[in-house]
Formats: C-alpha cells, sequence, structure tokens
C-alpha cells in the first residue's frame, strides 16, 4: 500500500504527491487520512492481455 | 535588506523591557562529543545536546517595581519565567525564539561611565527552547473577533506550542480580570474553519503557554472568545509547530 501527501496541502514541509509511505506510525497515519493530509494509493489492477494479443497469439498458435 | 536592530523585542513574561535595553544576544548552542577514533583519518565529532541562551544588556533605570532591574532580580535563580526574543517585532510570521521556562542566571550591574550603569540579564533554559512564529505582538484587544491569520506555509503533524504574553489588562501592566478567553486556531484555508488547537483562559497579566496537540492546519490566528471581565487586553501571541517552524 501507498500513502502521499493529498492536494490539501503540505504536512511537514513535505509537499501534495510526496511519498509518505512508512513515514507515520500508524496511529498518525489514521490521522492524517482522517484529516485529509494523506490519501492512500490503490496499486493499478494487474494488466490482463487485450483480445488483439490474445487473437494474434491464436493465429500463431494456429499457424504452427 | 538587513532587518534593523531596533524592531527586536525582548519579552519578559507581561515585560516589554525595549526601552532599557541596548543590546540582545541569543545563542543556540550545541555540544560537540570528540568520537575520533584510532582509525579516523580526522577529528570526528558527534552532536549533542542543544543549549539556549539570551543575553539581554540594559541600563538601570531606577529600583522601581516592574523596572528592569526589579524584575531581573526577581527572576535570579528562580524559574519560571517565559522569555521571548523577537527580531522583528514589527512584522508578524517572522521567527520567534521562546525560552518557556527560563531564569535568570547572572545579574552584572557596570557603571562604565559617569552618570551611567548598565546591567545585564543572562536568561538560561530550565527546559531548552523552541522556534516559532509571530501571530502577534502586542496587540490591543478590545471586542471578542478573530485576529489575523499567519500561513505557516505547511501544516504540522505533531503539535506544538502556543505562547501568550499577556502585556496589559485595562491598559495596567498589573490590571487582573475576570477570566479572559483567547484561543489559537488553525485552519487549511485563510478564512476556513479554524480548529481550536489551545485556549488561554486568565484574569491577570503575564507569560502563558499551552501544548498542541495531532494535526495543526497551516493558518493560524488568535481568537478572542470571551474578554471576561476587562475592556481592554494587551498581548503578544506566537506559535511552535513541530516539524514545520523548528
Amino acid at each position: 500500500m501507498k500513502y502521499i501527501v493529498s492536494e490539501l496541502g503540505p504536512i511537514d514541509q513535505r509537499l501534495p504527491g510526496a511519498d509518505v509511505t512508512a513515514v507515520y506510525t500508524d496511529e498518525v497515519l489514521q490521522r492524517l487520512i482522517e484529516d485529509g493530509y494523506v490519501v492512500e494509493v490503490k496499486p493499478p489492477p494487474a494488466s490482463t492481455p487485450k483480445r488483439a494479443d490474445k487473437r494474434a497469439a491464436k493465429e500463431a498458435a494456429d499457424g504452427d | 535588506m538587513a532587518t534593523k536592530g531596533t524592531s527586536q523585542a525582548v519579552l519578559v513574561d507581561e515585560f516589554i523591557f525595549n526601552a532599557a535595553t541596548s543590546s540582545v544576544s541569543l545563542a543556540i548552542s550545541v555540544a560537540e562529543h570528540d568520537q575520533t577514533n584510532i582509525a579516523s583519518s580526522a577529528m570526528e565529532y558527534t552532536p549533542g545536546l542543544p543549549e539556549w541562551r539570551l543575553t539581554q544588556n540594559g541600563y538601570f533605570v531606577g529600583g522601581n517595581a516592574d523596572g528592569f532591574a526589579d524584575e531581573l532580580h526577581d527572576r535570579l535563580g528562580a524559574t519560571g519565567a517565559q522569555v521571548a526574543h523577537l527580531p522583528d517585532r514589527t512584522s508578524t510570521n517572522t521567527p520567534a525564539y521562546v525560552i518557556p521556562d527560563a531564569f535568570n542566571a547572572a545579574l552584572p550591574i557596570d557603571a562604565p561611565v559617569d552618570g551611567l550603569i548598565t546591567m545585564s540579564g543572562e536568561w538560561a533554559a530550565s527546559a531548552g527552547g523552541h522556534r516559532g512564529k509571530l501571530i502577534t505582538y502586542n496587540t490591543t484587544i478590545t471586542s471578542v473577533a478573530p485576529g489575523t491569520s499567519i500561513d505557516l506555509g505547511s501544516a504540522g503533524s505533531a503539535g506544538g506550542h502556543a505562547y501568550l504574553f499577556v502585556h496589559a489588562i485595562d491598559g495596567s501592566v498589573n490590571g487582573t480580570s475576570t477570566d479572559t478567553v483567547i484561543n489559537v486556531g488553525s485552519s487549511a484555508t485563510e478564512g476556513g474553519t479554524y480548529d481550536v488547537e489551545s485556549t488561554f483562559t486568565f484574569s491577570a497579566t503575564g507569560g502563558y503557554a499551552r501544548t498542541m496537540t495531532g494535526t495543526v492546519n497551516r493558518w493560524l490566528r488568535i481568537n478572542t472568545t470571551d474578554l471576561g471581565g476587562a475592556t481592554s487586553v494587551a498581548v503578544t501571541a506566537i506559535v511552535v509547530v513541530t516539524n514545520v517552524t523548528e
């Protein structure tokens, strides 16, 4: 899980967007999230093969 | 342009002795501990604990109660004085150095020339000092209203300290009233919703200290919510936000 400073403004002189993962204790982090200064950034979902890629792979397999 | 020395102020509890002070020297020093070893190619040091000391040189202007000489003597070897050095009292949001539990460690008196006697106070810290920002200086409040905000540029996650110097009540340095209430509030935006970070309830002049906890927003101001029995109070307010102003 990743945590960054929100657009509400700097916190402890860390600018919005700064990565604060593992900077704060759980208790402080929870409070900063509730106060709006820190937001949790969810990791992007695992990429799935596109349909075209699947088709190309199938054609390549059929051509063998 | 450098700030003029005449823009300074030294506050000792309720007192402002600018007119009796000739020069000020604030020293924040850090001890150096030698950690050089037999594999070192040069001297090696590690920093120790900081020491705060404020030397206030001035003039003997009589031994009156509430005078410079009297108040320096009252605090000689006695902790509990709240002392602040303002390098620029003429501008808010400028650095303010506070020794919140100080004592006077020396009281030298000299007569270098005919007709002039000098004396000094040496404010030592019993529990360190803090670097904060000036919210307002010697402002006379006559109504229930918020003051002007200052912007620290960043919020703080770990609280801090708020200091209020009450210089006069109803125009008197010895004034008293019943429960005047002034709080320090913080907001994420100027003019937004201000959370109360600390509250001062007082009925006498003097120096007051409060601790702030948790998140402190970047915009700070004092807000007089009740004048109590006073018609006017004159105050200086300083705020220290951990990880932001110090």
